[in-house]
């Protein structure tokens, strides 16, 4: 196509659904270059958020302004209330792991802005991920958010786990990739499309049937499973989380998690009702490998990582769920968003406390964390709240998200995986009790190794009030995100 | 309104806790006894303020509801769901109990609550907040909200204040009775999707229409998370290790009240809620609870650790709640409504009085004492006293409930009945065993020598429950009176889900034979 | 049917005792707080005495008075009611709480406050000097309280009230010493096998609320009595319904096989031993029978029952007090054999008669115990008869009133025991059949009665010294404890004129004056066959074998134990085996330890150990060990080789892709 109606497609609908990335895009060139003159370091927080805060009042208008420019760049790209949603969600997910990275990194701390930029850049994928109507558009997404995600998780160059963590995640990522690719080959090769509105009407639905079609949605979605860390695509998540640097663990938890999870309600199309069951049986399999996997932690970063496995076989019931049953029925899409949030400001606030305490020396283990309520009673009482909610506990957001997904599960005639799951979750509950007896219950066996705990910065501590603020909020009074969503 | 204050008056007072400073502790007690003592007030207020509804048993004298948030519910149409508290009689009794029983919990923990006795007060009154919810909440989704919130601060209080097992038994305490009420969560779920409502009073109207089938399964998922927490045979095991472990204030608000979380929402949900399959499961009930009763007290037959022993027993008297409940007979509905209060006052004295020897001797080895009588004789006679309040004697508290389980279960089902009966024969084994050993004899232990009697604050703090034991015993009616009406809409209900299950209602082969008409 | 004026003041006869009770207990509180240390602390009890005496005689003159009420009323009309309020409206259950006085409960009502007066005063000489003893008076006057509840209510479950209270005070009692271990064991046994009557009760309650849909005794009394004919299933709830009540009898009155709590219940003071196991409370069994005596009679196969039961325990409490060398033991024992008889009256349906023996027997048998209690109270705690002996000289108050117990309990002629007794074997005779043989027991039990009787008077009061002189000074009683001996030894002496047989062509006043309670059940025992009356020649007959055996035996067991201790040494010797058999109550109480307390405390620990703690709980923590090992074995899976990931995925995307296929 030549550049005259390629200069068509970007009207004014177009550019107000791509406005929220063009800010952050700005955002990143500007912290780009600002790296380089010494003034520019001084306005680069102020900066990304700045580009942070912009995307977030695009979403917002997106969101409560009424009409949404809907299908954009040749219907590749969508811009509807879920999407604008899924952005402050990201947003979200972003800010807070930038605002924990703030004080975190010591010798590392000269190339703070590069990181920055890399955030910001993953903010980006993910935004286009869930905007994605196109397999394309949603590699392109996939891609964005994945590169700089390798180059973060080994940011921390000296630090052999760090850069294991960034290779790893790198060498399995691209392997992800190319199932992607080679699955999305597949389809295109048997439905002539890779537009997933085409891939909707009937004609398509029937082609998706035939086994080479699903053998590449299988293998797209062995990709997106990878990137949301589901069974048996978890095992990079446990040693990824644990080597890279915590903020950049909390931005993997939250966001990638919340994209992958985006994506796959809105590309629901590829799989037919018949996966419903395998999806479901996955999903129960993956919160039992997540929460047996937690349980035998003692290192409490290591430990929230494979609750986050469990988390997004939690959310995959949903999935499921929304497979099996009537796609008019909204309930799914809410369900996720709203467990999402939730999980965002949980997840978030609670890597963010682990980055805090690590600067009190030394990995966070169940062993570091006894009389923690006498030291440090605020983050004590926090994390205590973020582990109820990481729990689903009532009076969180945990509850709110886990209730729903559960009930579009019941809904949807997958009781059976339901009841397994909420049992599961009784499990996951061992754990989470246990960093709690840690804080509160127990003391210190030597107070020798217990350095005196160093103030945290103004970023941390306005993360985390927002985190414990939102956990509360969405579970006591839940009704203005159910009406957002 | 009254009720929305009542409900959260107590976690305003934790909210003030929180603002003391950590070493203000006499402020913290404070501020904590005199937040439980106006809730008393309050409590006691209602109660009297209380009429009964007239015959329609429809309209009940305080409610109060809020729209709180909306549920997806099928094709786009959304399920309201209310922040709505209503008092019936039967929760307004559940509801006094907290609240008078409350102020003497927190005068309870000058003697045995030393360190961080800020924590401790914040979580007491959030657990108050906790269970005044979840007597009041007539919406389902708010009643589970209560429910589960409840469960937290006895964690927090065993966990931190309790004895040398205490994580063990506070952990295994947390998820077990985690596992049922998320069972219940499904069921939940599944009526919500199935009614569209969360409201009970619907509920309650319409859930007696859906097939038997559907209704026994609602009723096996609650019937779980309640027959937990209650504790009922099998799933009692959680109850003593809490008990022994838990400081006696925690004991004492356990076995006084959320204990009886269960029972009441046996009562509400498993036979309001459900009439037509609480009559079908009804044998199977009573089965469960007859066996208890006589489970329990052989169990608390043989323990050594006094506050054992009164866990078991607990195992065992909360059997006839059952029992009665299940027999869905008028006399046994209300004996099992009023062997709940009963058994809050009974154990929850016996406990008291556990713990102030225990905190005199730090020891609750029934063998460690002996002839505690000639050193302490007022402790020998509240003691004594209490010991057969729980027992059952005529003039006391217990033996109404008693006989009214009994009676209301033989007119059901003789066998069970009688089964139970012989709890009342163990019941004074194990009781009068545990008060020789501990009493009488000759007071040989120089250790036991050195007790001193109980003190002032100690009697003033037990009497409160004593009257109230008198006044049970004497005047049933006094508290029954406001209850009535209400049990017997229950009644009614379930005598219509007789005759329409007549043809379902699978009759255990245990009874038959037994059966008189 | 009970009449509907009000008499409120009724309630002031089991009140003042409830009064006493708690003004004696505020008294014994008060003493507490100085308990150690200076004497002075112990004054205010010294006035418990009196307020429970006061209370005592309060009470026995409003009962004389209700007596003599009652009198001027027609006999139709003879009850007074009082009805307090509707103690439970609960649950389709109505009770009144109310009070009932009539010819029965009147009777009860004298010889409770009147017996009853006469051992607290004897008791405020026997207790002085412990230290419980205001706490002892409170006890006491509760005890009366219950018990008068017991006899004056007008519902069964305000019998119950009663019939727990007086249980409840007997354990109170019987513990009184418990820094001594036994007592305290005795007192705990006493009240687990009341409890097991007390259960048996309670299914009789409920079985009557099936029939009668009431437990006004007046109402079932009368609908009983005027109900013509019951269906086969009423007749049997009614058998049933007796069965079980009178199993709650046998736990409260004594009866074979309940009976093994009351020899044991000696561990108590003897005022209480007098007072509560021998004149009152162990009676109210034979109260409840007579006061439900139309369902009883009407019962059918139940009658009978009752009366082998009576005639058993008579049989096994005479032979077994022959041997007792414990002289409060020896009363304890006939106590049940005595209770036995009463039994066998209700059995062959002589309510009067069982209620005559009730009399009677308060009088001499709380005599004899007091005259025990002064005995042991001058030899220093002393209760064994081989240490006594000769004490005639020592004590001749006691010696006199003892004697005269002795021989009414005896039944040596013309005092109260000999008529009220010979009634009872006369009517066990006229029902004929079976009851040839039950008389027979009867007869046989009145000789081991007047045997063991003159037995212990020998062994007591006669033959050489046996106590060590330097130790044991015997002393005769105060006077405040001999004048009471002295009022029971006339009662007992003159009680008899209260029931002269028909021969004597004089008024059965007892009889007559029950006659409006006993009617009823009369009535419907004269419709059943096998019931006629004896001619006077039998009657004369049975009257002087009655009289016959007594002076026999009772001369027989006399001479054969005044010269001391040799009859029961060379009676062991030679006859081992049995002389242990009936010490130990015919071995009833061990095998009862053995086939049934034993086996449940087995139970229980099993039932602790291996299903609680093993099963149940095993499986419980066993889900949570399974966990963590399923959480240790799933980290190999995560052993950090990038390899092993990719293989991880690619077998996974495969798996899935064949799922899919597949379904």
């Amino acid at each position: 196509m030549n550049a005259q109606n390629l200069l068509q497609m970007f009207d004014a609908n177009a550019l107000r659904a791509l406005a929220p990335l063009i800010a952050l895009a700005l955002g990143l060139v500007l912290v780009l270059f600002a790296g380089v003159f010494p003034l520019g370091r001084a306005v680069r927080a102020t900066l990304v958020v700045a580009s942070l805060a912009a995307s977030a009042v695009l979403h917002g208008n997106l969101l409560l302004g009424g009409e949404t420019p809907g299908k954009v760049l040749a219907g590749t790209f969508e811009s509807s209330s879920t999407t604008a949603m899924w952005g402050l969600v990201f947003v979200a997910s972003t800010l807070f792991a930038w605002l924990y990275s703030v004080r975190y990194y010591e010798e590392d701390a000269p190339f703070k802005n590069e990181h920055d930029v890399l955030m910001l850049a993953t903010a980006i994928g993910m935004m286009l991920m869930a905007g994605a109507r196109d397999l394309i558009v949603f590699f392109i997404g996939l891609e964005l958010l994945s590169i700089p995600l390798y180059a973060l998780a080994a940011f921390r160059r000296d630090r052999a786990r760090s850069v294991e963590a960034g290779l790893k995640y790198f060498l399995l990522g691209a392997f992800a990739a190319g199932f992607f690719l080679y699955g999305s080959a597949l389809v295109y090769a048997t439905t002539g499309s890779l537009s997933l509105d085409t891939l909707a009407d009937p004609a398509a639905r029937a082609a998706l049937g035939q086994p080479m079609a699903l053998v590449g949605v299988a293998l797209i979605a062995a990709s997106v499973f990878f990137k949301v860390s589901v069974f048996p695509f978890h095992l990079w998540v446990p040693d990824v989380y644990e080597g890279a640097p915590t903020p950049v663990t909390a931005l993997m938890a939250t966001g990638t998690k919340a994209a992958g999870f985006a994506f796959l309600m809105s590309a629901l199309v590829l799989l037919p009702a018949s996966t419903a069951t395998t999806v479901a049986l996955i999903a129960v399999i993956t919160m039992a490998a997540g929460n047996f996997g937690a349980l035998a932690q003692t290192d409490v970063k290591r430990m929230l990582a494979y609750s986050g496995i469990a988390h997004a076989g939690t959310l995959l019931l949903g999935v499921a769920g929304a497979i099996h049953g009537d796609p008019s029925n909204g309930a799914p899409v809410q369900a996720s968003l709203v467990y999402m949030a939730a999980y965002v400001a949980t997840a978030a606030g609670a890597f963010g406390l682990l980055a805090l305490l690590e600067r009190d020396g030394g990995p966070t283990t169940l062993e570091s964390l006894k009389g923690l309520a006498q030291r440090r009673p605020w983050v004590a009482s926090a994390l205590t709240l973020f582990m109820l909610s990481l729990g689903g506990i009532p009076a969180t957001g945990g509850f709110l998200g886990k209730y729903l997904v559960f009930s579009v599960a019941v809904r949807s005639e997958l009781t059976g995986f339901a009841i397994v799951g909420v049992l599961l979750s009784v499990v996951a509950l061992g754990y989470y009790l246990r960093v709690i007896i840690a804080m509160y219950m127990q003391s210190p066996e030597h107070d020798a190794n217990v350095s005196a705990p160093r103030p945290a910065s103004a970023a941390t501590t306005l993360a985390s009030i927002v985190c414990a603020a939102l956990v509360l909020a969405t579970g006591v009074l839940p009704g203005w995100l159910l009406e957002l969503t | 309104m009254e009720l929305v204050l009542l409900t959260f008056l107590p976690l305003l007072g934790a909210l003030a806790v929180l603002c003391t400073p950590r070493a203000a502790e006499g402020l913290q007690r404070g501020i904590a006894l005199a937040t439980t003592l106006a809730v008393a007030v309050l409590g006691v207020k209602l109660f009297l303020g209380y009429d009964v509804p007239g015959g329609d048993g429809a309209a009940t004298p305080y409610s109060f509801s809020l729209p709180w948030f909306q549920l997806p519910w099928r094709d786009g149409t959304p399920t309201q769901v209310h922040f709505s508290l209503a008092m019936d009689g039967i929760s307004l009794l559940m509801v006094t109990l907290t609240a008078v029983l409350m102020p003497i919990v927190i005068l309870s923990t000058w003697g045995h609550v030393e360190k961080r006795v800020k924590e401790f007060m914040v979580w007491m009154l959030v657990m108050q907040t906790g269970m005044l919810g979840t007597f009041l909440a007539v919406d389902l989704v708010l009643f589970y909200f209560f429910w589960e919130v409840s469960l937290i601060p006895l964690y927090f209080l065993v966990g931190i204040w309790g004895g040398e097992q205490r994580l063990y038994a506070t952990v295994k305490f947390f998820l077990y009775t985690l596992a049922g009420s998320l069972l219940m969560m499904v069921a939940i779920i599944a009526i919500l999707f199935d009614r569209g409502t969360s409201d009970l009073g619907e509920l309650i109207a319409q859930l007696g229409q859906t097939p038997l089938e559907q209704q026994l399964w609602y009723f096996a998922a609650f019937a779980l998370a309640f027959g937990i927490k209650v504790p009922l045979l099998p799933f009692h095991t959680w109850l003593p290790d809490a008990h022994t472990q838990a400081p006696t204030s925690g004991s004492v608000v356990l076995a006084g009240v959320l204990l009886k979380m269960g029972t009441y929402g046996l009562l509400r949900f498993c036979i309001q809620m459900l009439p037509d399959a609480a009559v079908a499961a009804a044998p199977w009930m009573m089965a469960l609870g007859a066996i208890g009763i006589l489970y329990g007290a052989l169990l608390a037959w043989a323990q050594t650790d006094l506050k054992r022993l009164i866990a078991c027993s607990s195992v065992s008297h909360l059997g006839y709640v059952v029992l009665g409940l299940f027999a869905l007979t008028p006399a046994g509905l209300s004996g099992g409504m009023l062997q709940m209060v009963n058994h809050g006052i009974s154990t929850g004295l016996l406990f008291l009085l556990v713990g102030m020897l225990y905190e005199r001797r730090h020891s609750r080895a029934l063998d460690a004492f002996g002839g505690v009588a000639t050193v302490m004789p007022l402790f020998a006679l509240f003691w004594v006293f209490t010991v057969l309040s729980s027992a059952g004697l005529p003039g006391l508290n217990g033996f109404v409930g008693e006989y009214l389980i009994l009676l209301g279960s033989f007119q059901s089902s003789p066998l069970w009945s009688v089964i139970g009966l012989t709890g009342v024969i163990f019941g004074a084994v194990y009781l009068l065993m545990a008060t020789r050993k501990m009493l009488f004899g000759a007071c040989t232990n120089p250790e036991n020598q050195r007790l001193t009697d109980l003190n002032a604050r100690e009697i003033v703090l037990m009497l409160p429950l004593v009257v109230l034991a008198v006044w049970l015993g004497v005047r049933p009616n006094d508290f029954m009176g406001k209850v009535e009406p209400d049990l017997a809409e229950v009644g009614r209900r379930v005598a219509v889900a007789r005759q329409s299950t007549a043809a379902l209602e699978p009759v255990t082969p245990l009874t038959e034979g037994v059966a008189a008409r | 049917m009970p009449s509907h004026e009000s008499h409120a003041w009724l309630w002031w006869i089991p009140l003042l005792p409830l009064l006493g009770s708690a003004i004696a207990g505020a008294l014994h509180l008060a003493t507490l707080r100085a308990r150690h240390g200076d004497p002075q602390a112990s004054a205010p009890a010294s006035l418990a005495p009196w307020i429970a005496c006061g209370a005592m005689l309060g009470s026995f003159v409003l009962s004389v008075t209700g007596f003599l009420e009652l009198r001027e009323l027609e006999p139709a009309a003879r009850h007074l009611a009082s009805t307090a309020h509707d103690w439970i409206s609960i649950g389709g259950l109505d009770v009144d709480l109310g009070l009932l006085l009539d010819p029965l409960s009147s009777v009860m009502t004298l010889v409770i406050t009147g017996v009853g007066f006469l051992i607290h005063v004897y008791a405020s000489g026997y207790m002085k000097g412990d230290k419980g003893y205001g706490k002892f008076f409170a006890y006491l006057n509760l005890f009366v309280f219950a018990m008068l509840m017991l006899v004056l209510s007008s519902s069964l479950l305000g019998v119950f009230i009663g019939w727990e209270g007086v249980g409840l005070c007997s354990f109170l009692l019987i513990g009184f010493w418990y820094e001594k271990g036994w007592p305290a064991e005795a007192a705990q046994k006493a009240f687990v096998m009341n409890r097991v009557g007390d259960a048996c009760f309670l299914i009789g309650s409920f079985l009557l609320i099936r029939l009668f849909d009431t437990l006004d005794l007046a109402t079932i009394a009368h609908t009983v009595g005027s109900t013509v004919s019951f269906t086969d299933e009423q007749a049997l709830d009614m058998s049933l319904a007796a069965l079980f009540l009178f199993g709650g009898c046998c736990g409260k009155s004594a009866q074979f096989p309940l009976f093994t709590w009351l020899p044991d219940a000696m561990a108590g003071p003897t005022p209480v031993s007098a007072l509560i196991h021998a004149a009152t409370m162990v009676t109210s069994g034979i109260y409840l029978v007579v006061r439900l005596n139309p369902l009883f009679a009407a019962s059918g196969w139940v009658l009978p029952l009752i009366a082998i039961v009576g005639a058993l325990t008579a049989l096994i409490g005479g032979s077994t007090a022959l041997v007792q060398r414990d002289i409060k033991k020896v009363l304890a024992y006939s106590t049940v054999s005595q209770l036995g008889y009463m039994f066998l009256a209700l059995g062959s349906g002589a309510w009067a008669a069982a209620l005559f023996h009730v009399v009677t027997h308060a009088f001499f048998k709380a005599l004899l115990f007091l005259g025990a209690g002064s005995v042991i109270h001058g030899m220093h705690e002393e209760q064994d008869m081989h240490k006594m002996g000769g004490l005639r000289k020592h004590m001749p108050q006691t010696y006199i009133t003892f004697l005269a117990g002795a021989a009414a309990l005896s039944g040596l002629p013309l005092l109260s025991g000999f008529f009220s007794k010979d009634e009872i074997l006369a009517h066990a005779f006229a029902n004929g059949g079976l009851y040839y043989g039950l008389w027979a027991v009867g007869a046989l039990t009145a000789a081991l009665t007047a045997y063991y009787t003159w037995r212990m008077v020998a062994l007591t009061f006669f033959g050489e010294e046996r106590f060590d002189h330097h130790h044991v000074h015997p002393h005769e009683s105060p006077l405040v404890m001999t004048l009471p001996l002295m009022v029971l030894a006339v009662l007992s002496i003159l009680g008899g004129v209260l029931g002269l047989p028909p021969v004597l062509h004089v008024p059965h006043l007892l009889a007559e004056w029950l006659a409006p309670v006993t009617d009823a059940g009369n009535k419907i025992l004269a419709q059943s066959p096998g019931e006629h009356h004896l001619s006077h020649a039998l009657e004369w007959v049975l009257l002087g074998l009655g009289s016959a055996i007594a002076l026999g035996f009772a001369h027989t067991g006399f001479h054969a134990h005044r010269h001391g201790t040799a009859q029961d040494e060379f009676f062991a010797r030679k006859r081992p085996t049995l002389a242990a058999t009936l010490g130990d109550a015919w071995t009833i109480d061990s095998r009862y330890a053995r086939i049934i307390v034993l086996p449940l405390r087995m139970l229980s620990f099993l039932i602790a150990v291996v299903v609680d703690q093993f099963a149940i709980d095993g499986l419980v923590n066993g889900t949570g060990r399974t966990a963590r090992d399923i959480a240790q074995h799933s980290r190999r899976a995560v052993d950090g080789s990038l390899a092993s990931y990719a293989l991880w995925m690619g077998a996974g995307a495969l798996a899935i892709c064949a799922l899919w296929m597949w379904s």
